[in-house]
C-alpha cells in the first residue's frame, strides 16, 4: 500500500507493524510462497493512490477508511529467515515476533507457508505474557488439521507439524486452539488426535450447516477464553481452489473469497491481537492477480476496525 | 524393484498413476485395477491439448498420494464424508504406461482401446483409461463388452450427449459422435445408457434422439437439484437392468469452467467440483462397475493446474473401495 516504513523504534502503542517472512522449504509439494510477501504488498499498491487522495468506505461493511491513518501503519520490511538453517530461522522469527509485539504494535505477518506459524505464535504469546502474565488463544484457518508430528521425507520441519508443534510447545492451553475450516482428506492418525483430545475443530461443514457467523464467534469466544489476546492464522489453502488457486495444494471445496473476508471483519471486531496470512503462492498462477489481491484485501479489512478507522 | 528404499517426496520419482507399480498385461490377476494411458486426441474438433492428459493426470495425483504413503496410520479420512482411505496392499492398483497409439491412425487407436479393455477385463482386472479425447469411450466400452461377453451398462459423465449423427459434418468419427457410435455398435442397450451432468445448447437432433430411444438424462441442474446420491442410485438402477457390468466415462468438461478450464469445452453452469467427486463416490459403491474412463483433460489450458488434480481425486474415489479398502 506504499505504507510507510519503519523500524521497532518508530513503533508505539496501538500502531500496525507489516511484516513479511520469505520461507517456504517446509512445504511438501509446490513452493513459491516464499514470494507471497512481496506479491501482496506489490498487490496492495493498487490501493495506495486510492487512499492517498480519498478516505474510502466498504460498502458491504459501511467501514469508513482514512488515508490519513495510514501513517499508522508501518512495514518493517521481512523477518530474517535461513532458508536452509531451520533452527536458526525458528529462533530469529520468535525473538522478531516477540520483540515487534513487545511495542505494542499489532503484528500482521505475510507468509511464507504455514510452518512460520509455530514460531511467530510462539514470540507473540511470549510478549503477551511477559506485558499482561496471561496466555493466548490461536485460530487457524486451514484445510488441514497441521497437527502431523514428524514425516517420513521432511521429518520435523513440515507444514503439517505447524499446529501440533504450537500444541506440544505448551505455551498455549489446547483449550483455547482453534481449527476453522477443515475439509477433504487429512492424515487419520491427525483426525483421531484431535477427536480423541477434544479439539475443537469447526469443518467446512460445520460452516455450512451452523453458518459462518456463529462458528467465527464460537471460535473466537473459545480462543479467548482466559486468555489475554488471539493470534490468528489464515493459511490459503483455507479457500476453496475454484476461486483463489494461488497455493501449493488447492481444495476442491473451501470458504469463497467472500466468506473469508466476512470472517476477517469478525475477528478483526472481537480484537483478533495478530493475524499471519501463510500458504499463498503466488508462482502457482503467474497470469492471475486474484491470490495477491485477496491476500492485501485481507490485510486491508482487518485493519479497517482499526487502524485505518475514523477515530 | 526400483532402487529407492525410503519415500522420496511427491515431485521426485518416476511418473505412474497414484505412484502404483509399473506393470505388463500379463501381471494383472482377479481384482487388480490397472491404469492405462491412451494420449490420443485424434477425433477432437474443439481446442487442442488432450494428449498431455495421461501423463499430468499421474503427476497431480502425487500429491494426494504422497499423504497417504507418508501417513503414520496408514490412513486417510475425509472429514466431512468420513471415508477412510487405506493402504493398498501391493498390485491392488497398477500402471500399464500408455498405450501404443499415433493421432493420424484412428483405426488403429480404436483397435488397440479395444483390445486393451478387453484383455485386462478378460484377465479379471479392472481398467482405468486416462485420456485422450472422448471418442476414445466408443472403442473402449467395445472391448469391455467383449472381454465380459455381453452388453454392459454405460454411465457417462459429461456436458454433452456426443448423439451426433454419423452423417453429421464432422463425420462418424468424432467425440461429438462417441456415445451414438456405442448404440448403433449395440455394446450398450439405449435403455442402458445414462448421462449425467449434461447442460446448455445440445444440437436438437441429439436431444430428440435421446428422448427417442430411451437414453436417460440427468442434467446437470437435475444433479444440483437432486443431489449427487440420488442421482447415483437412479443411475445405477438403469444402466445396471439386466447387465452384470456397468462402465464409468468421465469427461471432465462436465465441470463448471470457474473450476476446471482444461478441457476442450468451456461450461457455464458445469458441476461444481464437490457434487463430481460426491457422485464418484456415491457410484464407487456399485461392484458392477467394471471400467472406468476419465477423458478431455487438456493440462495446458488449465495455468492453475487444477482440472488434472481433480480427474486424478474423481478417479481415486471411484476406484477406493477396490485399491484403498474404503
Amino acid at each position: 500500500m506504499d505504507l510507510p516504513r519503519g523500524d521497532l523504534e518508530h513503533l508505539r502503542d496501538g500502531m500496525v507493524a507489516i511484516c513479511g517472512v520469505s520461507y517456504d522449504l517446509s512445504c511438501t509439494s509446490r513452493i513459491g510462497s516464499r514470494f507471497g510477501a512481496r506479491a501482496i504488498r506489490d498487490s496492495a499498491s493498487y490501493y495506495a493512490g486510492a487512499f492517498s487522495r480519498n478516505d474510502l468506505v466498504e460498502i458491504t461493511t459501511g467501514d469508513r477508511m482514512s488515508g490519513a491513518r495510514r501513517s499508522q501503519i508501518l512495514d518493517l520490511g521481512d523477518f530474517n529467515a535461513y532458508p536452509l538453517d531451520w533452527p536458526r530461522t525458528e529462533k530469529e522469527l520468535r525473538r522478531s515476533m516477540h520483540e515487534v509485539t513487545a511495542t505494542g504494535a499489532t503484528p500482521v505477518v505475510l507468509g511464507g507457508d504455514h510452518f512460520i506459524s509455530y514460531p511467530l505464535c510462539l514470540g507473540y504469546a511470549d510478549a503477551v505474557r511477559e506485558r499482561s502474565g496471561r496466555s493466548i488463544g490461536y485460530i487457524q484457518f486451514s484445510s488441514r488439521l497441521d497437527l502431523g508430528t514428524s514425516d517420513p521425507v521432511w521429518g520435523d520441519v513440515w507444514r503439517g507439524a505447524t499446529a501440533r508443534r504450537i500444541l506440544d510447545s505448551s505455551a498455549l492451553s489446547p483449550k483455547n486452539m482453534v481449527w476453522v475450516g477443515v475439509n477433504g482428506y487429512v492424515r487419520r492418525e491427525e483426525w483421531d488426535y484431535a477427536r480423541d483430545n477434544n479439539l475443537a475443530v469447526f469443518t467446512l461443514a460445520d460452516i455450512r450447516q451452523q453458518g459462518l457467523q456463529p462458528v467465527i464467534e464460537e471460535a473466537m469466544s473459545t480462543a479467548g477464553d482466559g486468555c489475554e489476546s488471539v493470534y490468528v492464522s489464515i493459511d490459503f489453502d483455507v479457500m476453496d481452489g475454484g476461486i483463489v488457486a494461488a497455493t501449493a495444494d488447492p481444495c476442491f471445496d473451501g470458504l469463497t473469497n467472500v466468506e473469508l473476508l466476512k470472517a476477517v471483519d469478525i475477528l478483526r471486531r472481537k480484537k483478533a491481537g495478530a493475524l499471519d496470512l501463510v500458504g499463498m503462492n503466488p508462482t502457482v498462477n503467474m497470469v492471475s492477480a486474484t491470490g495477491p489481491r485477496l491476500g492485501a484485501w485481507i490485510i486491508i479489512r482487518f485493519l479497517a476496525g482499526d487502524a485505518l478507522a475514523y477515530p | 524393484m526400483p532402487y529407492q528404499r525410503d519415500l522420496l517426496p511427491s515431485f521426485a520419482g518416476i511418473n505412474s498413476f497414484a505412484r502404483a507399480p509399473r506393470a505388463a498385461f500379463d501381471d494383472i490377476r482377479q481384482g487388480t485395477v490397472a491404469v492405462l494411458g491412451i494420449p490420443h486426441d485424434g477425433a477432437s474438433t474443439s481446442r487442442q491439448g488432450v494428449r498431455q492428459g495421461p501423463r499430468s493426470i499421474r503427476e497431480a495425483s502425487a500429491d494426494f498420494i504422497y499423504d497417504l504413503q507418508a501417513s503414520e496410520s496408514g490412513a486417510l479420512v475425509d472429514v466431512i464424508s468420513g471415508r477412510v482411505l487405506n493402504t493398498p496392499r501391493p498390485s491392488a492398483l497398477v500402471d500399464l504406461g500408455d498405450l501404443q497409439s499415433s493421432p493420424l491412425d484412428l483405426q488403429g487407436a480404436m483397435d488397440a482401446c479395444t483390445d486393451a479393455f478387453s484383455r485386462i477385463s478378460k484377465s479379471g482386472g479392472f481398467p482405468v483409461a486416462l485420456g485422450g479425447d472422448r471418442f476414445i469411450t466408443f472403442p473402449l466400452v467395445g472391448g469391455l463388452a467383449e472381454g465380459v461377453g455381453q452388453n454392459v451398462g454405460l454411465i457417462r459423465i459429461s456436458g454433452q450427449l456426443s448423439l451426433a449423427d454419423p452423417d453429421s459434418p464432422h463425420g462418424p468419427d468424432w467425440t461429438g459422435a462417441s456415445l451414438r457410435r456405442i448404440l448403433d455398435a449395440d455394446h450398450v442397450q439405449a435403455r442402458n445408457a445414462v448421462c449425467i451432468g449434461v447442460q446448455g445448447y445440445i444440437p436438437y437432433r441429439e436431444w430428440d434422439y435421446a428422448r427417442d430411444h430411451g437414453v436417460t438424462v440427468i442434467t446437470a441442474d437435475a444433479l444440483k437439484d437432486h443431489g449427487p446420491e440420488a442421482s447415483a442410485r437412479r443411475a445405477l438402477e438403469l444402466a445396471g437392468d439386466g447387465c452384470d457390468a456397468i462402465y464409468v466415462s468421465l469427461d471432465i468438461g462436465v465441470v463448471d469452467s470457474g473450476y476446471a478450464s482444461g478441457t476442450a469445452d468451456i461450461v457455464v453452469g458445469g458441476v461444481v467440483p464437490r457434487d463430481l467427486l460426491n457422485l464418484m463416490r456415491a457410484l464407487s459403491a456399485s461392484s458392477r462397475i467394471a471400467a472406468l474412463d476419465v477423458v478431455e483433460v487438456a493440462p495446458g489450458l488449465d495455468v492453475r493446474g487444477r482440472s488434472e488434480r481433480l480427474a486424478a481425486q474423481a478417479i481415486i474415489e471411484l476406484i477406493a473401495p477396490r485399491v484403498f479398502g474404503a
